[in-house]
């Protein structure tokens, strides 16, 4: 159980909802002291697009009244969070981390945010993001509205994106949690370069009704914490069918903590490349250690690789003609030229030429690979692979160069093994759960878990089981 | 006085930023280029072989 201040700003959702109902804290409390150091704290590092402690402050009241009279409404009642500014609030700017819509309002919250707050959960602050979430692709990291999201382990890095200040504000103890969302890689990114538990939820999980869309058939919301259970109580929350999101499964999610399947049970799917060979010279011991400590768990190994398919080609042809037909007027009418990234200019500007025959071929192919995927779940009930290869880069330098030290036999656009995870799991709207594994120069690094669709629990059960081995995401940024 | 920086050494400067550089890239070619890659993409999608009956992975409900 934390005790100081420091130790406070980094507790659990578990840890903190027990001392709101032994009345050890109250709600205001929290609030406004997680609400002043987003304020503080937020702007160091890029994190903060709107602060909203007062509003907070007012909402606690209720959810102090609600504990006295032990109205308990679950894990996140009284709990501070941030959500990425994609997410619409009633009456306040959505900036969608971009210059031509930063003042733009909407007239309704967003299905997430109503959720979390009918569970007593405080909203401190919409958090920065990339522009328009990357849209079909970004250059630099200063693509934001907000500047370059800085890293809290070394400012001189990049946080990751797209879900730039939702990973920033909880690594830095500014947010107990927050939302981000994912079309491909913008929950598990940022989650692995800064040393925080990151959850994608199955497609269609999670409404998207009053979030940004970038790709209606790849976007997810999901949590950014600081463990594998923390995500579970937060997407108990959030989960569950909306008639306003099309893309809504009807699917509903109960975070089963007493899930217990025993670990010799489930298979682990994993390429030993992978781990050996693909990663960053550095990151190499911290995958290898980690992939021992789950063998050492009990978790049964095989080996595997993901079917022959063109990920790459797939996923740009079909995110951008999505990207394109949904932002056609701000392409249209010039406004994409306020963007701040050139590279996200052109590649708007010219995936309005994307053919329908193409971009329908791909749908196509997409099919025949959620298929072949089953297979693969065949042999194996989660795949294992490092999240990212390595470290996070620098912030200025362009995020198409290839990391140092990558096998150059390699080449990125066609990975061996398990390389192009993220995407291919992008594609078949699999689950992921990305969880701190180990530094590399002082800089954090992640391995990530994917299941079959609606494997939550499982995904979490077994990141509980790693994170009980080992305390990587209790590690904390030096200077915080 | 004289100013610790000038306003032509400013305006230097800030050309030697990253979104600066992003924003003096050269527009046209940036945008020929994506093009050509997503023809390149277009090219590589061909090469799947794809049954007739596959249909695409969208669900349309009634």
């Amino acid at each position: 159980m934390p005790g100081g201040d420091d130790d406070l700003f980094f507790s659990t959702i578990g840890e903190l909802n027990s001392r709101l109902r032994k009345r050890e804290i109250s709600a205001k409390e929290l609030a406004q002291l997680f609400g002043q150091r987003l304020e503080r704290l937020g702007p160091k590092y890029n994190a903060l697009a709107l602060p909203l402690t007062r509003r907070a402050l007012q909402r606690a009241k209720d959810v102090d009244g609600d504990i006295r009279r032990e109205r308990f409404r679950g894990p996140v009642q009284g709990i501070p969070f941030g959500a990425k500014d994609l997410l619409s609030l009633k009456g306040f700017p959505t900036t969608w981390g971009a210059k031509p819509y930063q003042y733009q309002t909407f007239p309704e919250t967003a299905t997430v945010l109503r959720k979390l707050e009918g569970s007593g959960a405080l909203l401190i602050g919409k958090l920065a993001m990339v522009e328009l979430a990357g849209g079909p692709s970004y250059r630099f990291a200063s693509a934001s509205l907000h500047g370059p999201g800085l890293n809290p382990w070394d400012t001189t890095r990049w946080s990751g994106g797209s879900s730039s200040g939702s990973a920033t504000a909880v690594a830095a103890g500014l947010t107990v949690f927050a939302l981000g969302s994912e079309t491909s890689g913008s929950i598990l990114t940022p989650s692995a370069f800064c040393g925080i538990t990151g959850l994608r939820p199955t497609y269609g999980l999670v409404s998207r009704h009053g979030a940004m869309a970038l790709s209606w058939t790849l976007d997810k919301i999901g949590p950014l914490a600081r463990s594998a259970e923390d995500c579970g109580f937060i997407l108990d929350a959030i989960a569950g069918g909306d008639l306003d999101d099309p893309g809504s499964s009807g699917h509903r999610f109960y975070y089963d903590s007493n899930y217990d399947h025993p670990l010799n049970t489930i298979r682990i799917g994993y390429a030993p490349d992978d781990f050996d060979i693909h990663p960053e010279p550095g990151a190499r011991p911290a995958f290898a250690a980690a992939l021992q400590t789950l063998q050492n768990l009990g978790f049964p190994f095989v080996e595997t690789k993901l079917p022959d398919f063109p990920y790459g080609p797939m996923l740009g042809t079909i995110l951008g003609a999505e990207a394109a037909s949904i932002f056609e007027p701000l392409i249209r009418s010039g406004g994409v030229d306020q963007l701040a990234d050139a590279h996200q200019i052109a590649g708007l500007k010219a995936a309005l030429d994307i053919k329908s025959i193409d971009y329908l071929k791909a749908m196509r192919i997409r099919r025949l690979f959620q298929d072949a995927m089953r297979n693969v779940f065949s042999n194996c009930d989660i795949l294992l692979a490092p999240t990212r290869l390595g470290v996070a880069p620098p912030v200025n330098q362009p995020l198409d160069r290839p990391p140092a030290g990558a096998h150059p036999s390699q080449p990125s656009s066609a990975p061996s093994g398990l390389g192009a995870l993220i995407p291919a799991s992008n594609l078949a709207g699999l689950p992921a759960l990305s969880l701190p594994c180990g530094f590399d120069n002082g800089l954090p690094l992640a391995i990530q878990l994917v299941g079959q669709p609606y494997s939550e629990n499982l995904l979490i059960h077994a990141g509980k089981a790693f994170q009980k081995a080992t305390d990587w995401h209790r590690r904390r940024p030096p200077s915080l | 006085m004289k100013p610790a920086i000038t306003r032509r050494e400013l305006a230097a400067l800030a050309a030697l930023s990253p979104l600066a550089a992003a924003q003096t890239a050269n527009a046209p070619d940036e945008v020929e280029q994506t093009r050509q890659q997503y023809h390149r993409s277009a090219a590589a999608l061909d090469q799947v072989e794809l049954p007739m009956a596959t249909e695409p992975a969208v669900t349309f409900r009634a």
